[in-house]
């Protein structure tokens, strides 16, 4: 394999890295994914929906929970069965040792040469070599990666590592690749569905109804591409079907019980929203104001650390609003892929499918930031705009997820990575990236957003340094815990609306000059 | 060679890239900037910079644009430019002169850090991607931290072990206790926990962190008097680790930063050759599993030293003695390198001779002992039961020998010789400190020998044909004596010298010889590469794997084996380590590759210890094997380091004044 020694160094330093943190903290999502080992190990297929013999029930669509099978079967052929009884073990409690947890990162570890190969393969395939590699490289060492997958524990690498095999297929044009590859990215994890319409509307457009032809039809591409995503939908869940498990299958992929904002508040719309809430019902508090106020709203006030929120004097959100406004901005954003389909537009619908659904999205987590992250990456080397985008995005982003790390003895691991992977990144990209004379506005903005990057120091600083020291030493009271939450929440929700605004504007701004091309 | 201006010789120097820096290759991972920067900031590196413009430095004929350079700074596409401009004066022999310079500039590529093959690392790599600012440095202090910190989440020494635990319980315990008791009592609390065992120094150091500590408790629990035994919450341990960590920043990489940006701008070192040598200690696998995995605060030993062989080489002899005094405070192993700095400053005192040496003397002693007495204030009254006390707790002749397996003379010769059964405690004391001040003699003798024989050569005025500097009268004021190059190879031989034959030695002890060994292979290559320049880097790797190796046995206990494999390997990859290219000597080549066999061997029972089981007479049988591959390596080293000692000495004419006459001229060229 054609790996230069940079490139050879890059992945073995931070393969060590991801040794190294083996046995740091791993999130609930440790046991939920070995948990689907165990099941899928140890049950008959028609059962695996079924089991709730641990609270973490198989949730993920069947691709998933193959990959699941797969991975036990190392465990039963390699390892002695004292250790693989352990490993793949189906009960309720939680299942604990160090051959669980060296099996558990190893099985990341590997998955992730889904991702390093795709990234290998895309930097390769591209004219203008150097700044191509250096965005596919940073993607392979995302410290968003680092965090989720080799810290709090997911496959996440691995996912978008299929991710990025059909973004190759679409820069190869390769439809059926492309389509193959994304539906069973959709049959892993169906978090991807929120950037289906980007792929639909590219494959569509590009292949079967291309610009310039009115709208006719081309039957063989729209044949080939329809039957190899439903092949791949058939082999992912044809045997469920069959077993009677479709209901099941639903019911367990898409549960509606779970409220607007997850654990935490995720970096979105509704971090505004909610931080909106909590003045007004300082106000409402005020004796002389009558103000309707719920109560469980209230309760949920004092709580911001576990549990669902509810507003206690704005009106609550139901999944209906945030499907719609997700829906609206995802259908106005893809117009420009449609008028206009090419690699470009494509990383940008995905890039804007993906901020839709983060921003607007019902229940979002802040793992999903990733959705917009990498798509955003690729697209940081094709203008001042959409690196300054990506460097805003990437900066907000990744402080969003530092809360999922709450433990200090992360914080440097976390920090340091992050901050070594964004100096690196930015400026490399920054020397490569031509800035365009600065009008009145764009000054203003690139300026403002400076700033707003210049007050990460401070912020990072009150969360990780000073808040919880005087929480320890008992300077602020226990009740303000939600405090360094809801700052990091809102001040990245404003990086990302900056970054959105960024994108979108860039993606109107470019059409008028290209309106006429016609790309076939 | 017939003369030429500078301005030639500058010209030429330009036109083979060698006067600034390039750092740019195109072998580095996204080389990106270097041909879109040109056109994106024009005025950055596209055009010769303005320095290279200036009239003084223009060549004669005018050579190819300097891009070039810049393009290809290493390869060979350069060469062709390499066009000597004929002028008028070399008629007689251009082929002949074409060829020696050919031959000049092909020793010095090899030479070179940036093109020479045997130089190649990741570490290198690295830094010629990033380029020759501060950032470089910065950033590999970021990552350097990150691996340590990544290091911390593993276990840790005593985890989960009733009823003693360890090390980590035994620096937790002396902040409860210094926290908590009067100074007085520091050193008799509690007998039956972990008596603080350690100077004064170490116990300031252990009353502020538990102050911070206790600070930063809210349930008070962490440092309780009597209660808190054995507690190992998770916010604890992040909180000693991070302890570890400021002290390890605060001091060592002060001392480390310090000792190789000053030792390469001596040498005329390249400013990435620095950053390579600060990393590669800085990440030395031995101090970090032991300080950031195993836990202890040994980094504050070296670090303070360090900064006291600093200080020396600086010609700030006082302040040198306070911090080595100060490091005799914090850990009592610091001793290990007193007989090397107390040889070298009394070897200076006699350099600088008559009344000025006297002076000094007195200078350095006072500052020593007004630091001694500052430290150990509290335990002055009553006089001298309090002190006596103290010192009793810092030396206990009344253990063993020694007692985990160590790979020193004692425990490797107990396979034959059962020593135990053949003396008492006190006697066996006594063999050990004969045995050690015997090994420790040849470093003496060295050091006070040429002391005495370049101060001759000092003040007598017919040899001082004005080749070194440091026989320049007026320099005794701001240039050390020539012996402070001997100083750090006389650390190490008199440390091992203290591993290896002391009484009561630890495993990590072995972390003493390591350091000034790590600082002084740290640096490599370049034009101004020392002849032995590859033999001390290559020694140096092999005697740091070793010394990893010697401490499998308790990194295991403390369940560090997957960062143990990691760390080890990841030093061993930055710094572009291959035992099987090691150039120096054959012999060095194919004892090294010995000996990693030999390690891999006994790595077996541990990857397979179902399969191959010691047998039942010798269930110790691996952890002797490893004292016996550790005491070798460790003693050949021992007497390597005395034989560079001896070839040091001899350099700068300190082994007698005759062969010292006629080495004379060559002083100011080795150093």
């Amino acid at each position: 394999m054609g790996l230069s020694k940079g490139e050879r160094d890059l992945i073995v330093v931070s393969t060590i890295l991801k040794v190294l943190l083996f046995p740091a903290y791993r999130s609930t999502d440790f046991e939920v994914h070995r948990n689907w080992l165990a099941i899928t190990r140890n049950l008959p297929l028609k059962e695996w929906y079924q089991d709730t013999t641990s609270e973490w029930t198989l949730d993920y669509p069947p691709f998933f929970a193959y990959f699941s099978y797969l991975l036990s079967i190392p465990a039963r052929l390699l390892l002695p069965h004292k250790y693989s009884e352990h490993i793949l073990r189906l009960s309720e409690k939680a299942v604990e040792g160090w051959d669980v947890t060296g099996y558990m990162r190893l099985s990341v570890l590997i998955s992730e040469i889904v991702l390093f190969t795709a990234v290998l393969r895309l930097s390769k395939s591209s004219s203008n070599g150097s700044s191509t590699r250096l965005v596919s490289l940073a993607i392979a060492l995302h410290p968003g990666f680092i965090i989720l997958d080799s810290i709090h524990f997911q496959y996440n690498g691995f996912l978008f590592g299929i991710m990025l095999w059909s973004l190759i297929g679409a820069k190869e044009n390769r439809p059926i690749v492309c389509a193959a590859f994304f539906a069973a990215l959709l049959n892993f994890k169906h978090i991807y569905i929120y950037l289906a319409p980007a792929w639909f509307i590219y494959l569509l457009r590009q292949y079967c109804i291309p610009p310039g032809t009115g709208l006719t039809l081309h039957l063989k591409p729209l044949v080939q591409i329809g039957s190899a995503t439903l092949a791949v939908f058939a082999v992912s869940l044809g045997p469920f079907l069959y077993l009677n498990q479709g209901t099941q299958l639903l019911a367990r992929l898409f549960p509606f019980t779970r409220g607007l904002m997850h654990a935490y508040w995720a970096p979105n719309a509704w971090a505004s929203v909610t931080l909106l809430d909590r003045i007004l019902l300082q106000i409402a508090k005020h004796p002389h104001l009558e103000l309707p106020v719920s109560s469980t709203g209230v309760a949920s006030t004092s709580r911001g650390l576990v549990g669902d929120t509810y507003f206690a004097v704005l009106p609550n959100i139901t999944p209906l609003h945030c499907f719609l406004l997700t829906g609206i901005t995802q259908f106005v954003q893809l117009i420009p892929l449609w008028r206009q389909p090419s690699y470009k537009t494509f990383l940008q619908a995905i890039a804007a499918c993906g901020f839709s659904s983060f921003m607007f999205g019902w229940h979002v987590h802040e793992k999903a930031v990733m959705l917009v992250l990498v798509p955003l990456s690729l697209l940081s080397s094709e203008d001042w705009n959409h690196f300054q985008a990506f460097v805003i995005a990437s900066v907000s982003g990744l402080i969003g997820l530092f809360p999922l790390l709450f433990n200090a003895a992360e914080t440097p691991v976390k920090m340091g990575y992050s901050l070594i992977w964004l100096v690196i990144v930015c400026t490399r990209l920054r020397q490569g990236a031509s800035k365009p004379t600065p009008t009145l506005a764009s000054h203003i903005v690139d300026t403002a957003q400076n700033v707003y990057l210049a007050s990460a120091i401070p912020l990072l600083i009150f969360t990780s340094i000073l808040h919880p020291s005087f929480t320890l030493s008992g300077r602020i009271s226990a009740r303000y815990e939600f405090l360094p939450l809801m700052m990091t929440s809102v001040w990245c929700s404003i990086g990302l609306w900056v970054a959105w605004g960024r994108l979108v504007v860039g993606m109107w701004l470019d059409l008028p000059h290209q309106g006429g091309l016609k790309i076939d | 060679m017939p003369r030429r201006s500078y301005a030639q010789h500058r010209a030429s120097r330009v036109r083979r890239g060698s006067v600034a820096e390039s750092e740019t290759d195109l072998e580095s991972l996204a080389s990106y900037t270097t041909y879109s920067s040109n056109f994106t900031h024009p005025s950055s590196s596209g055009i010769p910079s303005p320095r290279l413009q200036h009239p003084q430095f223009q060549p004669l004929h005018q050579p190819q644009p300097l891009r070039l350079r810049t393009l290809s700074s290493t390869s060979h596409a350069s060469n062709q430019h390499l066009e000597i401009p004929r002028t008028s004066r070399d008629s007689e022999s251009s082929a002949a002169r074409q060829a020696r310079r050919e031959a000049r500039r092909k020793e010095r590529e090899r030479k070179s850090t940036l093109a020479g093959e045997k130089y190649d690392s990741p570490l290198r790599r690295w830094l010629r991607y990033m380029g020759s600012g501060w950032m470089s440095l910065g950033l590999g202090l970021v990552g350097v931290g990150v691996v340590k910190s990544a290091i911390g989440s593993g276990g840790f020494s005593g985890k989960d072990t009733p009823p003693m635990y360890g090390d980590f319980e035994a620096q937790r315990h002396w902040m409860e206790i210094t926290i908590n008791r009067p100074i007085e009592d520091w050193y008799t609390w509690r007998p039956d926990w972990w008596l603080l065992d350690y100077p004064p120094l170490s116990a300031y150091t252990s009353w502020l962190c538990g102050k911070i500590g206790n600070a930063l408790d809210r349930s008070g629990t962490h440092f309780a008097l009597n209660t808190s035994w054995g507690l190992s919450p998770p916010a604890l341990v992040t909180f000693m680790r991070m302890s570890v960590l400021v002290l390890e920043v605060g001091v060592w990489w002060v001392a480390v930063g310090g000792w190789i940006i000053a030792e390469g701008k001596r040498g005329g070192r390249s400013w990435r050759s620095q950053v390579t040598g600060i990393m590669t200690v800085l990440l030395m696998p031995s101090l970090a599993l032991v300080d950031n995995g195993h836990f202890q605060y040994n980094s504050v030993l070296l670090g303070l030293s360090l900064l006291s062989v600093l200080c020396f080489a600086s010609n700030r002899d006082v302040l040198g003695c306070v911090a080595f005094s100060l490091a005799l405070c914090f850990k009592q192993m610091g001793l290990y390198y007193a007989p090397a700095i107390g040889c070298y400053l009394l070897g200076k005192c006699i350099w600088l001779g008559g009344t000025r040496g006297l002076t000094h003397l007195i200078k350095l002693g006072t500052a020593t002992l007004a630091t001694f007495v500052i430290m150990f204030l509290p335990w002055l009254r009553p006089f001298p039961g309090a002190l006596l006390q103290v010192l009793h707790r810092l030396f206990p002749f009344a253990r063993g020998i020694f007692e985990d397996k160590v790979a020193n003379l004692w425990c490797a010769s107990n396979v034959v010789i059962k020593w135990r059964n053949l003396l008492s405690t006190p006697g066996m004391a006594r063999l050990a400190t004969a045995t050690t001040l015997l090994a420790l003699l040849p470093t003496v003798v060295i050091l006070l020998r040429t002391s005495y024989t370049t101060s001759l050569q000092r003040s007598s005025p017919t040899n001082s044909n004005g080749s070194g500097p440091s026989i320049v009268e007026p320099a005794d004021e701001i240039s050390p004596p020539p012996t402070i190059r001997l100083l750090p190879t006389a650390l190490f031989t008199s440390a091992m010298a203290f591993f290896l034959f002391s009484f009561q030695v630890h495993e990590k002890s072995i972390l003493l010889p390591l350091m000034p060994l790590t600082i002084m292979m740290a640096m490599r290559g370049g034009k101004e590469a020392r002849t032995d320049d590859d033999e001390l880097w290559e020694m140096g790797v092999l005697v740091n794997n070793v010394a990893v190796f010697s401490m499998w046995p308790l990194l295991k206990r403390d369940q560090q084996s997957l960062q143990y494999v990691a760390v080890t390997f990841l030093w061993n990859y930055v710094i572009g380590y291959n035992p099987f290219t090691v150039s120096s000597s054959e012999t060095l080549r194919y004892g090294s590759l010995l000996v990693y066999s030999i390690i891999a061997l006994l790595h077996l029972p541990d990857i397979l210890p179902h399969v191959i089981r010691p047998p039942a007479r010798y269930p110790d049988l691996w952890v002797v094997l490893n004292v016996l591959l550790s005491f070798s390596v460790f003693s050949i080293s021992y007497l390597w380091g005395l034989k560079k000692l001896l070839e040091g000495s001899w350099a700068i004419g300190g082994l007698g004044f005759e062969s010292a006459s006629s080495k004379a001229p060559s002083a100011g060229k080795v150093e």
